[in-house]
């Protein structure tokens, strides 16, 4: 090799060089991190004071589309009255479902049809009615034909009395005092146009009647290894970002948004998979155009419980979804990338998603399938080829391991060392295989998003509860 | 290149794996005494609650303050988390009672000592014990921590200089209650129940000299604090404000019947959230007249415009729900007569 470099060097420059750069982001976020909920330790016992409501607290309406959701429906809004908040009303907007939801809702919750004044907002699929709860008077049913969960957000912000809303799936189980904490940044900070909380799965968990009662482990492998992902992705992603004021998802699952600015920015887009991270990052784009000051903020503490799938199937279509989705949210606001007024939505984390998450999937499967070809046409050595795989795989089973330490620092919310013991087993264990499976599905839904093909909503098969992180 | 072990690309990669691979021994060892010294702390704490708790309740229902056990150093964090959690929880002799125990064990020599040279954790611990003992000899310390960046640590020591001494600490503080944007209202309107007569005199006798710019937030903390403010300070605040923010607070505040001649003015604003509130003020204090405009009010462009006229209709004492259905009789309009319906399904009036 006394000549110029050659492309095998080259190649495997690139690709120590990607993980390299991925990984030392990854870190970054996690140092930001650790910060982050130091500080949050260190408050932790004001939080812990008897709270007085004033009243004084801003009114948030609950949005929770339902579709064929007859089974848990009734248990998931009883549980929501539970919510410790001065000022809340629900609305569920039934999204033309084909079982008995809104037969369920009107039984158990005493509905009687409610003339309405129409209010043009956002443009939804037609409402066929409303109705309103005899038993509880913040409780409105919306009866509309099915447009998908992003239409039926828009029938609710339509609807919504408060200044607040929060957009809550059907099956997620909300802590007690999730309102209370998302809000805080809104009373803190004028400028906060959304917050969103820690959304963690629920398998495992013991659930009564649509309450959280004992945290637990599930015993399936594949909702373990979510487990593990939830963590990362919500303790050091999002937190990380949203140090930055750069938070470019907030989980359909559970946020809270201010309704004036949601509709000033059109509502969520129906025509797109991944509805709640597109709405943040179009939010981030269209208030960096305007100059208007604005923050959008994570909240650390678990605030919802949700079912993640535990077939093969079911979890290979979700992951195949959330990267179109990402995919579509990344395109329709590609203004944002590097723009003047960007900031570091713009300039860090839009970026950072592009290449890392969006064409990730092609670099790190490009990346293994390179070496292995590489190794078998004797253009690297066996050395090379296997420090690439224990530098890989180093790195990766790092931060899952900080993701876990994240949590120790912060919130211990699996309290026995056998919890901890399997997580640090499954730390390990989803970097052999699993994080390999998750990029392969997510370059498939790459590939999907290029063909512009389909991928409907697949049928989750739930035992009970359930939603996303991205 | 690429070959051989020592090539330096390689070893580079591998010794970014090595230190990968010794971070996550140090970090599974970081998890492991983080879990050992919580379930540590844990006990330790459970077993000074079952000790202290009796105490302290024993101490709050009887006349004279118990025999106290020795509180040893090491503990004192625990019980003043345990003492200012009852504090938080119980209100008036019960208060006295629990300060009487914290002097008799010197735990303000303990707070002022953690508010000099303890860690933020316990400085916000510290903050919190010098507010409910009303610690004189902290004022200058506390004054130092109401003027910090930090949001939580700043409050609290606000709240503290107003137990401390209500009139001083609101003449102190006005300015600050007014600017500092990250000390939510909310908390601020508990903090001042104790102070709010203080709170309203310096209010009131300087709101017109003040900013403009700080007049939303001066009303947003008398609407929390039940003040009424002077009527000419609302009169020449709603005639003087530059900012429809101020206008829209100031006509939700506004409480005075004296007010409906100007407010009358501002039923045909151009921004909708002003007609909004002014259509509600014209609920409230309205006459027969009103009603006639509040009856225009139903065909406004704005949903919350129309919504806050029918509503507005439907709650004055000489119209009411009766006059309404009437009203909806002979009203044409659709989206009026649609308003018309909602607002008497609200108030359960089903039209014949």
């Amino acid at each position: 090799m006394s000549g110029g470099i050659t492309f095998t060097e080259l190649a495997t420059w690139f690709i120590f060089a990607y993980f390299i750069l991925l990984n030392g982001s990854y870190i970054t976020l996690n140092l930001l991190s650790i910060f982050a909920l130091q500080k949050s330790n260190e408050e932790k016992l004001l939080e812990s004071l008897p709270q007085v409501f004033k009243g004084l607290e801003p009114g948030i309406s609950i949005l929770v589309p339902a579709y064929n959701e007859e089974t848990t429906i009734t248990a998931s809004i009883r549980s929501m009255f539970q919510l410790t908040y001065s000022e809340f009303e629900i609305i569920v907007i039934n999204d033309g479902s084909k079982d008995k939801t809104l037969e369920v809702l009107t039984r158990e919750f005493a509905l009687l049809p409610f003339p309405a004044a129409p209010r043009l907002g956002l443009e939804t699929k037609p409402i066929r009615g409303v109705y309103r709860s005899m038993q509880y008077p913040n409780l409105r049913v919306i009866d509309k034909q099915n447009g998908g969960k992003a239409d039926s957000l828009n029938a609710g912000i339509n609807a919504a009395r408060h200044p607040l809303f929060c957009g809550v799936d059907a099956d997620s189980i909300l802590a007690r005092d999730s309102l209370q904490l998302v809000v805080k940044p809104f009373m803190k900070h004028p400028e906060m146009v959304a917050t969103g909380g820690t959304v963690r799965v629920a398998n495992g968990c013991q659930v009564t009647d649509g309450s959280l009662i004992k945290v637990g482990l599930p015993s399936n492998v594949w909702a373990l290894f979510q487990v593990v992902e939830y963590l990362r992705a919500f303790l050091f992603g999002r937190l990380g970002w949203s140090k930055l004021n750069a938070m470019l998802i907030i989980s359909g699952a559970f946020g809270l948004f201010k309704t004036d600015v949601v509709i000033a920015a059109g509502g969520y887009r129906s025509n797109t998979i991944g509805e709640d991270m597109e709405l943040v990052v179009r939010i981030h784009r269209m208030l960096r155009e305007q100059g208007t000051p604005y923050r959008i903020e994570f909240v650390p503490e678990p605030v919802c419980w949700t079912e993640a799938p535990e077939d093969f199937k079911t979890l290979k279509n979700q992951r195949i979804r959330w990267q179109r989705g990402l995919s579509e949210s990344l395109s329709s606001n590609w203004g944002l990338m590097l723009s003047r007024r960007g900031g570091p939505p713009g300039w860090l984390a839009f970026p950072f998603m592009v290449f890392f998450e969006w064409l990730g999937p092609v670099v790190e499967l490009g990346g293994y399938f390179f070496m292995i070809y590489a190794y078998a046409f004797g253009l690297i050595s066996w050395q090379a080829f296997v420090v690439f795989l224990f530098m890989a795989i180093g790195l990766g089973i790092l931060l899952s391991v900080s993701g876990l330490l994240l949590e120790e620092i912060s919130f211990h919310m699996y309290p026995k060392f056998r919890h901890l013991a399997v997580l640090s087993l499954v730390v390990v264990a989803e970097n052999f295989g699993y994080r390999q499976l998750n990029t392969w599905w997510r370059l498939v839904g790459l590939y999907r998003w290029v063909a512009q093909r389909e991928s409907a909503w697949g049928e989750m098969k739930r035992k009970g509860v359930g939603s996303k992180p991205k | 290149m690429f070959n051989t072990f020592s090539d330096p690309y390689i070893q580079f990669a591998f010794n970014i794996g090595l230190a990968a691979a010794a971070l996550t021994l140090l970090l599974v060892a970081v998890i492991i005494h983080l879990r050992l010294n919580l379930r540590k702390s844990q006990r330790l704490e459970e077993a000074f609650i079952d000790l202290w708790r009796p105490i302290l309740m024993q101490s709050i229902s009887s006349n004279s303050t118990p025999q106290l056990p020795q509180l040893p150093a090491s503990s004192q964090v625990y019980f003043l988390k345990l003492w200012n959690y009852l504090q938080e929880s119980l209100r008036g002799i019960a208060n006295e009672r629990l300060n009487e125990v914290a002097l008799e064990l010197r735990c303000d020599v303990a707070a002022r000592a953690l508010l000099k040279s303890g860690n933020r954790a316990e400085r916000l611990l510290a903050i919190l014990t010098l507010a409910h003992l009303r610690d004189k000899k902290s004022w200058d310390a506390l004054v130092v921590q109401a003027n910090r960046d930090d949001s939580l640590a700043s409050i609290h020591a606000a709240r503290a200089l107003i137990n401390i001494d209500p009139l001083e600490g609101t003449s102190l503080l006005l300015p600050m209650l007014l600017q500092r944007q990250d000390w939510d209202v909310a908390q601020l309107a508990n903090f001042l129940g104790s102070a709010e007569q203080a709170f309203w005199l310096h209010l009131s006798k300087n709101i017109l000299q003040m900013d403009k710019s700080l007049w939303t937030r001066a009303i947003q903390l008398a609407d929390a604090l039940n003040l009424q403010l002077p009527l000419q300070s609302m009169r020449y605040i709603i005639e003087h404000c530059d900012s429809t923010e101020t206008l829209v607070t100031a006509l939700r505040k506004a409480g005075e019947p004296a007010l409906l001649p100007l407010v009358r003015n501002y039923l045909n604003h151009a921004d909708w959230r002003v007609r909004v509130e002014a259509a509600g003020f014209l609920g409230r204090f309205g006459d027969t007249e009103d009603a006639e405009a509040l009856m225009a009010g139903l065909e406004d462009s704005q949903w919350w415009v129309r919504y806050a006229a029918a509503q507005a209709l439907a709650s004055m004492p000489f119209f009411g729900t009766a006059q309404l259905l009437a009203l909806r009789a002979r009203t044409l309009n659709g989206t009026s007569l649609a308003m018309l319906d909602h607002v008497l399904a609200e108030h359960q009036v089903r039209p014949s």
